[in-house]
């Protein structure tokens, strides 16, 4: 067996949609939401798709899940092509979309689960077997869901009911799209501990496409950034941090009056070279300074020198490494709230 | 294996459906007789029960409670064919299953089967009463001929069901609509309330289509009392299997078709 779970060369999907322009006047627009994407994914490790809205995640996921015809490029998935071998594909693949929705309400997570493991090939006497391994595996059993209606599920029982189907036929491939979305804390750590495991501990591969940098960061192993469908980066989490310029945040927080902090603000931008400033007010007379820098140890004492010798107390001082998130900003240029 | 699996599944979906909600259980049970009930009542005020019984040479409740039980089951198999895609996207559970390598024939031909099975035993419960009532103890052979037929029905409307939906979501997508449109038509069709051997000669023909109309049109033969040969009994169950085999593979070709238009346009997720 290759290493490689998941090959894409040059991948290329448009769609063609209707604008509304009134009540009978429509006209067609074409959207490009992928402009030829490559990327591989090997067994054992988790790839993290990483882009915003209308970035063509979604539809990635869709034309590796078989849900979706690429329009050119070349995709294959577990060594078997996405528009002639489809049938092949689905054997090995496990795919979640989302939490909120895809199951019966009528039916209580086991009875789903049993569903869709039928549906999915499985025999009977392996059924039963498999959805309590995967309702013990997800603690639905432990949450008391595993024979609740799914109408009565929270968001986070959907959730792990939904990884659960995607386990069902314990395949080598995972394609998981935004699986956190919207879940609590304990849920959302949940999926992603055992997201990890499934591949480091089992060897699969998985792709997990998310908008969030803090997950993006500790489940995935390497990230593909992807914005108006082109992939913009692609590395490790460090790596992409080394891959933007080096300028930190000094971040200074200092207990002063109004006027000398308009002072300090004055004479640090006027005294320091290729410097930003900005300050902000945490509380009564306690202000934060926060400067970008490129060198944090050139600047360090001239700043400490400027509050304390204007009678300013320092209260705490911290140098701020770049986030996922300023890596997303850099690369595709969307400005952070 | 796999037949059992999917039936299984089936089964545990629909049942769960009707026994968690009493409202449709009750529903089903008594369906016959509020269908009967209304047809006859509507029927009395605007026409003659006594003159229905002259010309068609039976009583009007045993004919309409057949004739309701026989709709039901064989709705029962067109409904769920035609239902269930549209149930799905509205649940979100179509990617989830159009992402199975199980054939989606043989998923097809399994969704109708457990609500199918609940209302021909609804049957043995609902039909004696009356046809003990009007017919004697020869009412029970008579349940049993109705039921049987009912059953051979819908279970040969099955494939039929399944070129349908393939063809009609294949055209116009998933839609209520499409579905409301073509029901009561299909019922004019079988010949459930209009009997197939009085039609005019178009209505006969696209009649002759739809497999479940031969053992339809037995049936009403013998609750009318007209003679038919056994061989022209033979005939036409002959002629209802033949069509509906010839409708599975045709019915695969065109969920086929209808997968692949999902797959061009991308299924929503």
């Amino acid at each position: 067996m290759s290493s490689e779970a998941i090959v894409v060369k040059e991948l290329r999907k448009r769609y063609v949609t209707k604008k509304r322009l009134g009540l009978f006047r429509s006209k067609t627009e074409v959207v490009e939401a992928l402009r030829g994407i490559s990327f591989r994914v090997r067994y054992g490790e988790v790839v993290g798709l990483l882009g915003p809205n209308g970035a063509g995640k979604t539809t990635t996921i869709k034309i590796l899940s078989t849900l979706l015809l690429p329009d050119d490029g070349e995709v294959f998935v577990g060594g078997y092509d996405v528009v002639r071998e489809a049938n092949n594909i689905r054997k090995i693949i496990g795919v979640m979309f989302g939490v909120e929705k895809g199951f019966y309400g009528k039916l209580t997570g086991r009875e789903n689960l049993k569903y869709f493991a039928a549906l999915y090939g499985l025999s009977s006497s392996i059924i039963e077997k498999r959805v309590n391994e995967l309702l013990k595996l997800l603690e639905l059993d432990k949450l008391g869901a595993s024979d609740k209606l799914f109408e009565e599920y929270s968001l986070g029982m959907k959730a792990r009911l939904s990884l659960a189907r995607a386990l069902l036929k314990d395949p080598p491939i995972l394609l998981l799209d935004e699986p956190t979305l919207g879940l609590d804390p304990i849920s959302a750590r949940k999926i992603r501990d055992l997201v990890r495991g499934l591949a480091h501990r089992e060897g699969k591969a998985v792709l997990y496409t998310t908008h969030n940098m803090f997950e993006a960061e500790i489940v995935c192993d390497r990230i593909l950034l992807i914005n108006n469908g082109l992939i913009v980066a692609e590395g490790t989490p460090s790596e992409l941090k080394s891959r933007i310029p080096r300028i930190r945040v000094l971040s200074v927080t200092i207990r002063a009056t109004k006027e000398s902090i308009t002072t300090l603000n004055k004479v640090l931008t006027e005294v320091l070279n290729d410097v930003s400033v900005s300050v902000k007010e945490v509380s009564s007379g306690v202000y934060e300074l926060r400067l970008k820098v490129r060198n944090v140890e050139e600047v360090m004492n001239e700043v400490i020198r400027s509050i304390a010798s204007r009678g300013n107390e320092i209260i705490n001082l911290k140098v701020e490494e770049p986030t996922l998130e300023d890596v997303f900003i850099y690369f595709t240029g969307n400005v952070r709230e | 294996m796999t037949f059992r699996e999917l039936l299984k599944a089936e089964a545990i979906f629909v049942y769960a459906d009707i026994f968690r909600r009493k409202a449709v259980l009750f529903t089903y049970i008594a369906f016959p007789y509020i269908l009967t009930m209304f047809i006859v009542l509507i029927g009395s005020s605007v026409g003659s029960y006594q003159a229905f019984k002259e010309r068609l040479g039976t009583d009007p409740i045993p004919f309409f409670l057949t004739a309701s039980y026989l709709m039901m089951s064989v709705l029962a198999v067109s409904d769920d064919v035609l239902w269930k895609p549209i149930h799905d996207k509205m649940m979100g559970t179509l990617p989830y299953i159009l992402v199975t390598h199980v054939s989606k024939l043989l998923y097809f031909i399994t969704i109708p089967i457990p609500r199918l099975a609940l209302v021909i035993l609804l049957g043995f419960a609902s039909l004696p009463p009356v046809f003990i009532f009007f017919y004697g103890i020869e009412g029970v052979y008579t349940v049993f001929r109705i039921v049987l037929m009912s059953l051979l029905s819908s279970v040969l409307y099955i494939t039929f069901s399944i070129l349908l939906v393939g063809t009609l979501y294949s055209i116009g997508g998933e839609s209520w609509r499409i579905l409301n449109i073509v029901r009561p038509l299909l019922l004019i069709f079988l010949g459930i309330y209009y009997p197939k051997f009085l039609m005019p000669t178009m209505l006969f023909i696209v009649s002759s289509l739809l497999p479940p109309s031969y053992i339809i049109e037995l049936m009403y033969r013998s609750l009318l009392n007209i003679m038919t040969s056994q061989t022209y009994v033979l005939e036409l169950m002959g002629l209802a299997i033949a069509i509906s085999l010839i409708y599975a593979p045709l019915g695969s070709k065109a969920l086929g078709s209808w997968e692949r238009r999902k797959v061009s346009k991308g299924v929503e997720v």
